[in-house]
This record gives C-alpha cells, sequence and structure tokens, in this order.
C-alpha cells in the first residue's frame, strides 16, 4: 500500500495508454466488414449444422453447387452454375447428370472431385449421422427404406456424375445443392459422432472465405480465400460475425458504426435509426416466415396414451366452427398493426406471398367480429350456463393453456391479445411461457394443446412438410384432410413448378376454411446496414448470400457499383 | 439512555371534543405531546382509508354488495361457487375489508394503548421490544423507511382500488402504447359497448335464487370489467357531416354521432390521464406497477419468510445438539454456500420449470430453499452461546423436553438477530426476483412483477424510457428502506444486547 | 465439498423434464435413431450407472462434450474461464480499493457532510438490481456520450493492434461491467470498513499511538488501519460467490464471452456437462477465494499462523 507502488502502478498504466493513442497504423477496420449475430453458430460443418447463423456463414466458407438466387417477380428460384458448370435431366427427368469444374481446391490444395460429392451425400443420408438435411435425399433411390448412396450417385469420369432420383419432381435441383466436405479430412470420422469432430473447428472449404478465427460466444472471423475459384477469392479482407445477443447493445453498437450489418432491427426501432444514424439502410426482405396459432386438431392425449392409434376430434378444437370463431374472436388486424405495421401483412394461409404465382387471390382474410365468434361458438354448442364468464359444455368449461417461447416479445403480445380477445367471447386463456427448447421439443410432439409458433417456408413450394398426414414433420396441429392430401401428391408430380398452381390454389381454399390453425401474419424482416458496406445483396436467401462482392467505402458516397 | 425511557404523565384534555380526538383519532395524542411527526404520519395513515374509500365509493359498494350476495349464496346454495371464487373478484373484498377494518384496527389499538398508559405502569414492565422500539424510533431514516414499507404494504392490500386502471386491459394499442408519463389519450365515449357482453343462461336454468345470481354476476362483471368496452381511443379527431372522423394509427375511421354518447365533442370525447405514461400495449403504468407490487412485496417476504423458517430450523438443531448433527448439516450448509446463488437459483428453475406448478410458486419456493444458509449459520452461532446460559441449564435439570427447551427458552433469545437479517434479506431477494425476470425465468407475464416490467421495457430503452426505469426506482426504492429499517432494527436492539451482557 | 456441490448439480439436472436428443434431430428421423444418438450422448443408461460414470470423467479430467456447442467441454471452458476470472478479479481488486478508501474517508470524516452523502449514495447503489444499472450505463455513458464501448471484450479486429493498444482497448471495454459488478460490493465494503476503522480508532493503543505524538497519517496508515483490515479479508472471501453470481447478469448485459453467459446457454439448451462444469469451476473459484483470503489473513494478522 505505499505510495511509491501506487506512483509506479500510474505510472504503467499511463505508458501504455499512450502508447495505445499513439499507434497510428493503417486501420484494420478499412477492409473489414462485422455483422451482429444473436447466437453463435452451433457447427460449421454443413452435414450436421443446424443454426441459421451456421448456415449463413458455413455457405460462404464451403463450395456451392450451384449459385442460386430468388427471382422475386416470378416467385421461383433460379440456379446459375458455381461448383457445376452445367447439367441435363435424362431418363424422362428422373436422371440427373452434373458436369463440375474441373480446376476448384480445397484450401489444402487438393482438387474437388466427384468422389468429395458423394461422399459426402453419403453423410447426408446416413442416419447414424442424422443430419437434418437428411429428408433432402428421400426421392433418391432407397434400398430398405435407407438412402442407398451406390444406387443414386454414379460417377462416369473426373468430371461428370450422374444423381438417380425415383421420379421428376420440382425441387430436384434445390435438393442437388447440398454442400460438400472434403473426403480426404472426413473419410475416417466415426459417424456417431460427426458432430464433435475435431475437424468441423477448422473447416476445409473452397469458397470464397476461409475460416481465420472462432472465438466461441465472441466471434466468428472468416477472410479471403485467395486460391477461391467460386466464384472468386472475397473482395473483403474480412468478415467478422460477432455475438451480442442482448438487443439493446446491438442496436446501439449498429448506431455507432460497430457493427455493419445486424438482423433483425425491430419495426419500432426503426423511426429512431432513419432519425438518428443516416448513414444506416435499412433493407426489408420479402415475406417468407409467418406466425400462427396452433389448435391441436385432434384429441393428443388419447392419441399419446394408445400409442399414436386413436384419433379422435379434440374436445375444443376438433370442431371446425370452433378454430373459425377463434380466428374471428382474435384481432389479429391490431396485433399486425401494433407490432410490424408496414413490415408484415396478415397471412390468409401458409402459402407465401412471395409465390405469387401460387397463391389463390380470391380468399378474404377472417375479420376481427367476436360477434360472429359467439355465434359459431354456440352453434357448436358452448353457452355459459354457469355464470361464471367463461363457455362451457357437458359440465367442461372452454379453458386452455397458450404455450410461447420465453423471450421472444412479439408472440407474447400475441399470447396477451389472444387472453384478451378470448375472454370476451368467453374463452379462459391462461398463459405460459416456456423455454425454446423445450417448446418445440414439446410442440413436435404434439403435447401442446395451443401454442404460439413461426414457420419459415423454404423458398421452393412443399406444403407435405406440414399438411402430408398427422405424422408430417411440421404438422404440430394434427390436421388431416383427404382432399389436401391428394392434391400434395398431385401437385408434387409436375414436371415444372408451374403445373402446380391449380392445385396449390385449392389447398389454399381449404385450408382457409379448416382453419387448422389461425394464421397471423408474414413477417417482412428488417437488416441495418451500414453504408459504408457497398454491393450488398442483402436478400430473401440470406443476410450473407453473395457475401464475396462485399466491399467498403465511403459511407457519403453515392456511387453505385 | 436510561432517563430518557421514563414515562412522563400526559394530561388528558378536559374539552369532550378535545378529548374524543384524543382517544379516538389515533396520532392527535402523540402530535399533543410533541410527538409531531411520528403524530402526523400516524393521523394522515388512518385518514387515508376514509378518504380512499370516498374516491373509490363505487368500487367499494359493488364490493360489499358481492361479498353479501356471495356469502347468502353460500348460505342457501353450494352450486354457485364458480361464480364468485375468483382471484379478481376476491381482492376487492380483501381491498374492501381492509379499507374499513384498517382505520378500525388502528382506533381500537391506539385507545387500547392511551388506555393502558393511563393506568400507570412502570418502566421496567416495559419488555424489550419496547424498548427497541424505542430506540428504533430515534432514527428519523430508519423510521422514514419503516412507513415507506408499511404505506407500501397497504398500497399491495389495496391495489383495486389504487390503481386508476385496470393492469392487463388495454385496448387500441397502436394509439395507446408509448405514451409518455404525465400524457393523456382521447377517447371518445360509445353509446352500446364495442363487444356485446356474453350472454350467460345460469339465472334460467335454476329456479330458487335466480335474482341474487343475476345481481351477484352483474355485480362481479361490473368489479372486474375493464371499462374499456365503451371507449374507442384515438389520435385525434374532427366532425365532417354525421360524423366524427376519428385518427387511428395513419387511417381515418368515420364514426356516426349518433353512436357516440352525447352530441358534442365536450360529451363525448374526453382525456385520459396516464400519469407514469403506458407500456407496449398501452397498460397504464402507474396500475401496473402498483399490482407489480403485489408480486414483488409478497414474493420477498413469502420467500424471507420460508428461508428465515428453515434457517432457524436448521441452526437451532445444529446449535442446540451439537456433535454429528452439527458437523452434518454445517457441512451442508457449507457446500451450499460455495455455490454462487444465482448459479442454483437457475439451475432449479430452468429446470423444473415445466412441471406443473405455477411459475410464482416455484420462484419462492427456489429463493425461499437457496438463501436460508447464512440465517442458519448465525443462529448456531447465537444458540452456542445461549444454551450454556443458566436459565437453559436450569430447564434441563428440571428435566424438559427438547423441544420445550429449544422452543420455549432458547428460540425467543436468539429471535433479535434473525429478525435483523430477515429485514435486510428482503431487499436482496426483491433484487433477486427482478433478475431472475431480466434472464427470463421470472413471473409469468402478463401478470406484473417489477422485475418483469423492466424486463419488458429494456428493449425500448432508447425511446421509452419510463417503461423501464420507474419499476426500477420503485425497487431502488423499497430496497434502500428495507436496508435502513434493518440497519435501524440493528442499532436499536444492539445497545440492549449490550446491555443485558453487562 | 465440491464432490457434494457437483452430485447435488447432478441429480438436479437429471431428473428435470424436457429431452435434450430433441434439439440435435428433425422429428421424422426414426426413434431408433434418436435412441442412437440418445446412447451416444450417454443418456440411455439408468442414473446411477450416468452418475459413476460421469463421477469418473470427472475425477480423471474427462468432462465430456458439449451437447450444444459440439465441442469438448474442456475447450469451451478454457476459453471462457479466463475472461470470466479477468472480469471479477478486476472487479474485485474494484471493490476492495474503492470500498477501502471509501472507508476511510468516511470514517476520518465521520459526521461530515460528505460521510452522510457518500453513505447514502453507497446505499442506493447497494439497492439497484445490476441488470438494470448496466443497461442504464449503457443507454447513457455509451449510446448518449458515445465514449465507452457498449458490449464484448475487445474490438472485433484487436489482435491486429500492438501490444499496448490491444491491453488499452481491453481496459476500455472493462470499464462499464467492471463499474457495475464491482459498484454494489464496494459500496458495502466501504460501510464495513467504515464501521472497523472506527472501532479501532477508539481503541487504547491508538489513543497511546497518538498521545506518543506520531503524525496522524503515521497513527491511521501504520497502525490502525492494518488492524481494521483484518475483518475486511473475511469478506473477500464472502464476496465470491456474490460476483460470480453477479457476473452472470453483467456478462448478459455486456456481451462479456464468460462463463457466467455460457452457464445461462447451456442451462436453456439443457448441456448437462457444461452446466455441471460451469458449476464445478465456479465452486473451484470460491473455494480457492476462501483459501486466498485465509492466507492473506496469516500475512496481515500476525496472530495467525499456519504450519
Amino acid at each position: 500500500m505505499s505510495p511509491r507502488y501506487l506512483f509506479v502502478a500510474l505510472l504503467c498504466c499511463g505508458l501504455v495508454v499512450s502508447c495505445g493513442k499513439k499507434s497510428g497504423e493503417k486501420d484494420p477496420m478499412s477492409e473489414t466488414a462485422v455483422v451482429a449475430l444473436s447466437g453463435d453458430a452451433d457447427n460449421l460443418n454443413p452435414v450436421v449444422a443446424n443454426s441459421a447463423t451456421s448456415g449463413d456463414i458455413q455457405g460462404n466458407i464451403y463450395p456451392t453447387m450451384f449459385d442460386v438466387s430468388f427471382n422475386t417477380r416470378e416467385g421461383k428460384l433460379e440456379f446459375e452454375p458455381s461448383l457445376v458448370t452445367r447439367w441435363e435431366f435424362t431418363n424422362g427427368g428422373k436422371d440427373v447428370v452434373l458436369h463440375l469444374r474441373p480446376d476448384v481446391r480445397w484450401e489444402d490444395g487438393i482438387l474437388v472431385t466427384p468422389q468429395d460429392i458423394k461422399f459426402s451425400y453419403e453423410l447426408y443420408g446416413d442416419p447414424e449421422v442424422a443430419s437434418p438435411r437428411r429428408s433432402y435425399l428421400e426421392s433418391m433411390i432407397q434400398t430398405d427404406g435407407k438412402f442407398d448412396v451406390d444406387r443414386s450417385i454414379e460417377i462416369i469420369d473426373d468430371t461428370t456424375m450422374v444423381f438417380h432420383f425415383t421420379r421428376q419432381y420440382p425441387l430436384q435441383l434445390f435438393h442437388l445443392n447440398l454442400s460438400p466436405i472434403p473426403r480426404h479430412i472426413y473419410r475416417n470420422a466415426d459417424r456417431k459422432t460427426m458432430r464433435s469432430n475435431p475437424a468441423n473447428e477448422h473447416p476445409v472449404g473452397a469458397g470464397p472465405f476461409k475460416l481465420e478465427e472462432w472465438t466461441r460466444q465472441q466471434q466468428i472471423v472468416v477472410s479471403r480465400n485467395v486460391n477461391s475459384k467460386l466464384p472468386y477469392p472475397a473482395k473483403l479482407e474480412r468478415v467478422i460475425f460477432r455475438v451480442i445477443s442482448e438487443p439493446t447493445t446491438r442496436l446501439t453498437e449498429l448506431k455507432k458504426g460497430a457493427v455493419d450489418v445486424m438482423r433483425p432491427v425491430y419495426p419500432e426501432d426503426v423511426a429512431d435509426i432513419q432519425e438518428s444514424s443516416p448513414d444506416i439502410k435499412l433493407v426489408t426482405l420479402p415475406p417468407r416466415s409467418y406466425e400462427y396459432i396452433g389448435w391441436m386438431n385432434i384429441d393428443a392425449k388419447e392419441y399419446h396414451a394408445s400409442g399414436k392409434k386413436t384419433i379422435r376430434p379434440h374436445p375444443l378444437f376438433g370442431d371446425r366452427r370452433v378454430r373459425q370463431a377463434l380466428t374471428y374472436a382474435i384481432n389479429r388486424k391490431a396485433i399486425l398493426d401494433d407490432q410490424l405495421g408496414p413490415y408484415g401483412e396478415l397471412a390468409v394461409t401458409d402459402f407465401s406471398p412471395i409465390f405469387r404465382w401460387a397463391i389463390q387471390h380470391d380468399l378474404i382474410p377472417y375479420p376481427y367480429d367476436p360477434d360472429r365468434a359467439k355465434q359459431l361458438l354456440r352453434s357448436a354448442g358452448w353457452s355459459d350456463s354457469n355464470g361464471d364468464g367463461v363457455l362451457d359444455k357437458g359440465g367442461k368449461n372452454f379453458e386452455f393453456t397458450l404455450y410461447y417461447n420465453v423471450g421472444n416479445k412479439r408472440r407474447e403480445y400475441v399470447a396477451t391479445i389472444v387472453q384478451e380477445n378470448l375472454k370476451q367471447v368467453g374463452i379462459k386463456v391462461n398463459l405460459q411461457s416456456v423455454e425454446p427448447v423445450v417448446l418445440y421439443q414439446n410442440i413436435e410432439e404434439k403435447k401442446y394443446d395451443a401454442f404460439v409458433a413461426g414457420f419459415s417456408v423454404g423458398l421452393a413450394i412443399d406444403p407435405s412438410d406440414r399438411w402430408g398426414d398427422i405424422n408430417s414433420p411440421f404438422n404440430n396441429v394434427a390436421f388431416s384432410h383427404r382432399r389436401v392430401s391428394e392434391l400434395l401428391k398431385l401437385g408434387l408430380h409436375v414436371p415444372t413448378e408451374r403445373d402446380a398452381g391449380p392445385f396449390w390454389k385449392e389447398i389454399q381454399s381449404i385450408l382457409h376454411q379448416e382453419q387448422p390453425c389461425t394464421f397471423l401474419y408474414w413477417i417482412k424482416d428488417i437488416v441495418g446496414q451500414n453504408r459504408r458496406l457497398k454491393r450488398v445483396n442483402i436478400n430473401v436467401l440470406g443476410v450473407t448470400d453473395h457475401m464475396w462482392e462485399w466491399t467498403i467505402g465511403d459511407p457519403k458516397s453515392s456511387v453505385t457499383y | 439512555m436510561s432517563s430518557a425511557t421514563r414515562t412522563p404523565r400526559y394530561d388528558v384534555p378536559r374539552a369532550p371534543l378535545a378529548r374524543a380526538f384524543h382517544f379516538h383519532l389515533p396520532g392527535v395524542a402523540f402530535i399533543r405531546r410533541g410527538q409531531r411527526v411520528f403524530g402526523g404520519m400516524l393521523l394522515l395513515y388512518t385518514l387515508a382509508f376514509p378518504l380512499i374509500l370516498v374516491l373509490a365509493w363505487e368500487d367499494f359498494t359493488r364490493a360489499v354488495v358481492s361479498m353479501g350476495l356471495s356469502l347468502y349464496l353460500l348460505a342457501v346454495d353450494t352450486d354457485h361457487l364458480v361464480i364468485f371464487w375468483r382471484g379478481e373478484v376476491i381482492e376487492h373484498w380483501i381491498a374492501a375489508v381492509v379499507c374499513v377494518g384498517m382505520p378500525i384496527l388502528l382506533w381500537w389499538g391506539n385507545r387500547r394503548a392511551l388506555r393502558r398508559e393511563l393506568e400507570d405502569r412502570d418502566e421496567h414492565e416495559r419488555s424489550q421490544w419496547a424498548l427497541a422500539w424505542r430506540e428504533f424510533k430515534k432514527s428519523r431514516v430508519a423510521a422514514g423507511g419503516l412507513s415507506v414499507i408499511i404505506i407500501l404494504y397497504t398500497i399491495v392490500l389495496l391495489c383495486p382500488f389504487l390503481a386508476p386502471f385496470n393492469p392487463n386491459a388495454f385496448q387500441d394499442g397502436i394509439v395507446t402504447k408509448f405514451r409518455p408519463p404525465l400524457s393523456t389519450v382521447t377517447v371518445l365515449h360509445l353509446k352500446e359497448a364495442r363487444i356485446t357482453p356474453m350472454p350467460t343462461s345460469v339465472h334460467a336454468a335454476r329456479s330458487g335464487h335466480r335474482e341474487a345470481i343475476r345481481r351477484l354476476i352483474e355485480v362481479n362483471r361490473a368489479l372486474t370489467d375493464e371499462n374499456l368496452a365503451f371507449q374507442q381511443a384515438v389520435h385525434a379527431f374532427h366532425i365532417e357531416g354525421p360524423d366524427v372522423i376519428a385518427t387511428v394509427g395513419n387511417e381515418a375511421v368515420p364514426i356516426p354521432i349518433a353512436r357516440l354518447d352525447g352530441s358534442e365533442p365536450e360529451e363525448f370525447a374526453s382525456e385520459r390521464l396516464h400519469l407514469l405514461g403506458t407500456d407496449s400495449y398501452g397498460r397504464d403504468l402507474l396500475s401496473r406497477i402498483i399490482y407489480g407490487s403485489r408480486v414483488s412485496l409478497t414474493l420477498g417476504f413469502i420467500a424471507v419468510l420460508l428461508s428465515v423458517t428453515l434457517g432457524t430450523f436448521v441452526g437451532l438443531m445444529a446449535g442446540y445438539f451439537g456433535r454429528v448433527t452439527d458437523n452434518l448439516l454445517m457441512r451442508i450448509v457449507d457446500i451450499l454456500l460455495a455455490f454462487p446463488a444465482l448459479f442454483l437459483i437457475l439451475i432449479i428453475i430452468a429446470a423444473f420449470e415445466s412441471v406443473a406448478v405455477p411459475r410464482i410458486l416455484l420462484i419462492v419456493v427456489v429463493l425461499g430453499l437457496t438463501s436460508w444458509m447464512g440465517i442458519s449459520r448465525l443462529v448456531r452461532g447465537e444458540v452456542l452461546s445461549v444454551k450454556e446460559r443458566e436459565y437453559v441449564l436450569a430447564a434441563h435439570a428440571l428435566g424438559f423436553g427438547h423441544a420445550r427447551i429449544i422452543f420455549r427458552h432458547i428460540l425467543p433469545n436468539v429471535l433479535t438477530p434473525i429478525i435483523v437479517n430477515a429485514t435486510l434479506r428482503i431487499g436482496g431477494i426483491i433484487l433477486v426476483e427482478a433478475a431472475l425476470s431480466y434472464l427470463n425465468i421470472g413471473v409469468q407475464p402478463p401478470t406484473a412483477s417489477w422485475g418483469n416490467i423492466i424486463f419488458e421495457g429494456k428493449d425500448v430503452l432508447s425511446y421509452a424510457w419510463w417503461v423501464s426505469t420507474l419499476p426500477g426506482l420503485a425497487i431502488v426504492l423499497v430496497v434502500v428502506c428495507f436496508n435502513l429499517v434493518g440497519d435501524g432494527l440493528r442499532d436499536a436492539f444492539d445497545p440492549m444486547l449490550k446491555n443485558e451482557r453487562i | 465439498m465440491l464432490f457434494g456441490l457437483l452430485t447435488i448439480t447432478f441429480f438436479i439436472i437429471r431428473l428435470a423434464p424436457g429431452d435434450p436428443v430433441s434439439m440435435y434431430i428433425q422429428s421424422d428421423v426414426d426413434p431408433e435413431y434418436a435412441d442412437n444418438l440418445r446412447e451416444v450422448l450417454g443418456l440411455s443408461d439408468p442414473l446411477p450407472v450416468q452418475y459413476v460414470k460421469w463421477l469418473k470423467g470427472t475425477l480423471t479430467g474427462e468432462l465430456g462434450m458439449s451437447f450444444s456447442k459440439h465441442a469438448a467441454v474442456g475447450d469451451i471452458l478454457l476459453e471462457t474461464i479466463p475472461n470470466t476470472v479477468l472480469l471479477t478479479a478486476v472487479a474485485l481488486v474494484f471493490n476492495f480499493l474503492v470500498g477501502i478508501i471509501i472507508g476511510i474517508i468516511t470514517a476520518l470524516k465521520r459526521g461530515s457532510t460528505l460521510d452522510h452523502s457518500v453513505n447514502i449514495t453507497a446505499l442506493f447503489v447497494y439497492s439497484m438490481p445490476e441488470f438494470w444499472l448496466g443497461l442504464m450505463l449503457i443507454l447513457g455513458v455509451s449510446l448518449h456520450l458515445g465514449i465507452l464501448p457498449a458490449s464484448g471484450m475487445h474490438s472485433p479486429m484487436a489482435k491486429y493492434l500492438s501490444l499496448p493498444a490491444y491491453v488499452w482497448d481491453v481496459v476500455e471495454h472493462m470499464i462499464l461491467p467492471v463499474f457495475v459488478l464491482g459498484v454494489a460490493s464496494a459500496a458495502a465494503t466501504g460501510r464495513y470498513m467504515r464501521g472497523s476503522l472506527l472501532e479501532v480508532i477508539n481503541q487504547d493503543y491508538i489513543r497511546t499511538a497518538r498521545a506518543k505524538g506520531l503524525s496522524e497519517v503515521l497513527v491511521i496508515g501504520k497502525h490502525a488501519l492494518r488492524n481494521a483490515l483484518i475483518p475486511i479479508i473475511t469478506l473477500l472471501g464472502l464476496s465470491l460467490p456474490f460476483l460470480l453470481g453477479g457476473a452472470v447478469i453483467v456478462e448478459t448485459v455486456f456481451a462479456w464471452p464468460g462463463m457466467g453467459k455460457l452457464t445461462i446457454d447451456a442451462i436453456f439448451s439443457r448441456d448437462y456437462p457444461l452446466i455441471i462444469a460451469c458449476t464445478m469451476v465456479s465452486g473451484v473459484m470460491v473455494i480457492l477465494g476462501n483459501l486466498v483470503a485465509d492466507l492473506l489473513y496469516a500475512l496481515i494478522d500476525p496472530r495467525i499462523r499456519y504450519e
């Protein structure tokens, strides 16, 4: 505690400070973009990665088969050459021949070969690996219910390979766009522990960027891969993905210019940003995800008790009139206006407005009409016979618990409004927020009678994962309808996407009539981007689409490249 | 110090009116004998109840009618419990009872105390508690803190009468949300409810007490109704021919004047004042903070009660029985103390969250169960010193049972440090509840608690600072008060403990 | 002791409802593959077996794989522990430095306006929710004044900076979190120190020292302070669990890449091995802290000697 030591310590501090200020090196940020993330990536191996963050990052590290873009005007995906230079359909569309570039090399200098691709597809399809994208291979050739890699994929020579499908369908190219990983690195890897393979920490790719550093919970740094041929090395020296989970902090960093790209910006922050930060450009994305309130259509208790055999209508929501009444009783417009304003639109069904050609435009969204709701409920046999202000039927009150995920402000708002709105028509709603992990698990296992959730649709129409049958992976409300199943089969087996239009439109009419769940609204995500970043093409495919073209310039300059 | 404890005789006024005031109005006697601040506060506190009663007269009469009808129905026919056995109804009853009962209690207590004083008791009969109270009152800040706490707990009981609006009711969010403090919202009054109330067939179905049931349903609905059904909040409005054009958000909504309650703007429009502004739903923040105090304060109180009971029990056992029991219990205490408490709380709450127990209960139990260790250490120490005293040894010699010795002879003598510690702890527990809300595992919304109001407002701090800031200040105020009272109590008990040792 | 701590954690976590496997697979995957995954993750054994396995692993330093991060728990911890240690250590120093200084000043000037205002401020600071204070500071200092960074541990490009610049960068990022984390305990320490010093000053030997004609600085600095510090050392051990708990909140608010944040994430993703490891590490830190406090005790108080 002697003052002498204190003095020395102070001196040292001062020295450090002055040195820090003086060092006038070239600003390393002049060639670096910073993207803010709300959560860390789980894995950078495309075979097993599951988080959206991972998708954004690994797409720029690993080679892509095609250069995919989404034509907003047409509402369809377009495929341009990347690793695959050209492709043709043979055998009535069942076989796809891919011609590969001969000159693409992994970061370590080894050529990317058809063997790499075949090996990667084998991993994607291996049940032991349990890849989240295993369903992509379902229409290729299966043996004993398992993906048969040798019969599905045929290597002709060093630049040609053939994929055999069991049928022709519009999504074939989409399903052929899984990123390959280097065979020479993963060849001897244990399949069961693929997720924790140490090689995942140091991905060897061939894309325009390569991983430079990954500090958990902090940042993922990718830098230019000078040897990349897909399509060329990134123009930026480096892109840093920073993990900032606290929204206020994230927004502060964007405003201060410490972060260049941030998603999502909340609609209520828009006015403030526009006013206070002219350097920040806000990009609105087309609606790809919607939120809905799921009503369990079948008696889930019976269903689980009988080992998933007994299928009976749900005592509350099994009746179509009740589901319609619920939609009438919920003021969806108010939720939309309050929460999203111009950054959302009322959802009629779960067919995204981005697929203009497939939308049934005649359907009129259910208006907010509590009186109509009461009528429908009465016709379904519900009335308040004991004076407690809650509807009842056969001695049972119309009361249920609505689940939503913790920490999602908008869904909490929805839940709160639903509780208020339904109280007006005599339905008692209890709210319960649940951690996301538990919530999604229980939703998927059909354990919740009512829940608020969201869904992000793929860029090619495929509703079969929701409405196929009761066991479809995302049919969380156990809705089944014979005509819908038929239409799905018809729609998915047409030669080109457009031919399915009439089938999709009919499905929408049925969904509108049946209201398997109450569709709330489509969300147009807002991305905040600092204007110093140029040639940014933030679109419906994601924030980092074509990230290799990004450059940095003076924020004031209005030059467009 | 000791000279101050002598009770001087006070004269009782002769004039009948003054005499009545002296005996029947709590506080007057204190003012007369010079304790102005204390007396004045007591008087104001007493008078506040009738004032609230007058201001909330409508709700009060409804609550009384509701209570009367419910009791009647309960007596004649138990089938209709569902009509009134609801939290929102019962909280009104409690408020009504407190509103009447509290002043009566104060009056009675005051009169009794004054009468006793007249009977001329000697100072050495005064208990340890009275001495401490005298000591405590000397510290102005501590007494101030205690008054604030008493007022807050009174608010907890009276919140249905005090909150200007229903804390969970909202409508026209686009108009009413994020209003800053002291702002007003323009509302149009409608002739008919926007949503027709739900019909009920109960009085048609049953004979006998049909009329009573009908009245009860009506009264309860009036009690719990948000009173919003006849209102339409608007940004602005102007009259155009037979319509009023109301601006709601970016839209202009025409409303026929015929549908409004009155024909002139003065009749059908009014301003609704939000003293502390509104939140993201357009709910009144003041009402939410008032209702939130109920959760935060009772939660803190019950959790501390739980932890103190458990901690005292363990401490008594360890200290009294010693040896193996002591070793074992204190080892457990050591282990749990080495755990950052928040980790333990988080783990337990996250793990048992999906169990079908109301979250609020889970939080109370977990907070109670994770904060008893300090108290048990403290109690053990005290017990070790007390159990060697003569009276305890004497009790042993007389062959009293363990239970009797522990609870009759030891416990009362270790009570003071426990009380001091408990007071200091409540503040801490309130802070932990807020932290849990911040980590999103607090009290389930829409039930308001101070923690979850702050949490709701934290993302909008940059443009709606009041939502998070004001309940934050409320927390700071309460915790400061508890700390002040705790310090005051410690100082009050301390000199006495020293005296005893001499 | 540590062992008891871990056992408690293990059983609380494992007995809780919620299946961690469903996170990694889509629901269209056959149940048998899910079982397979469960087996790989060691979740299909009966609980006591899991316990013994896990205990064996822990004792041999094998902490297992993190479910949610797809990496070895040991590696993840090695990345985050230093950050938390840095944060809490600096906060601890801040706590005692500021606390002791405040204590000395208020004790020497007792009864003055300064004493009262410091006491009141300390009381308010002590009564503030940490996350609230943090948010207010981010809003005020970082956003409105724009002087300090709001989040993270260093600026993204820090590793390309020269060493002194790097240190300065980290220091800049540390100011707000350390302040928030340390200020409440500093207020408590200050009040404690004040009481302790006042007690010492009134004792006979100080009076003797004064009577000998020693200068006031020497009396306070050499005789009084040393004795007043002894009870403060006990606080050191006690405040560590408090600080580590606070670090959970502070790290979340300021996006500090430490163990607290990691624990929260782990708890919410039901990452058993990670939760247990985090708990263990925090327990070890607390125990080490107490050990250090004991050693300091011996250093300052010559009456205590350890063999």
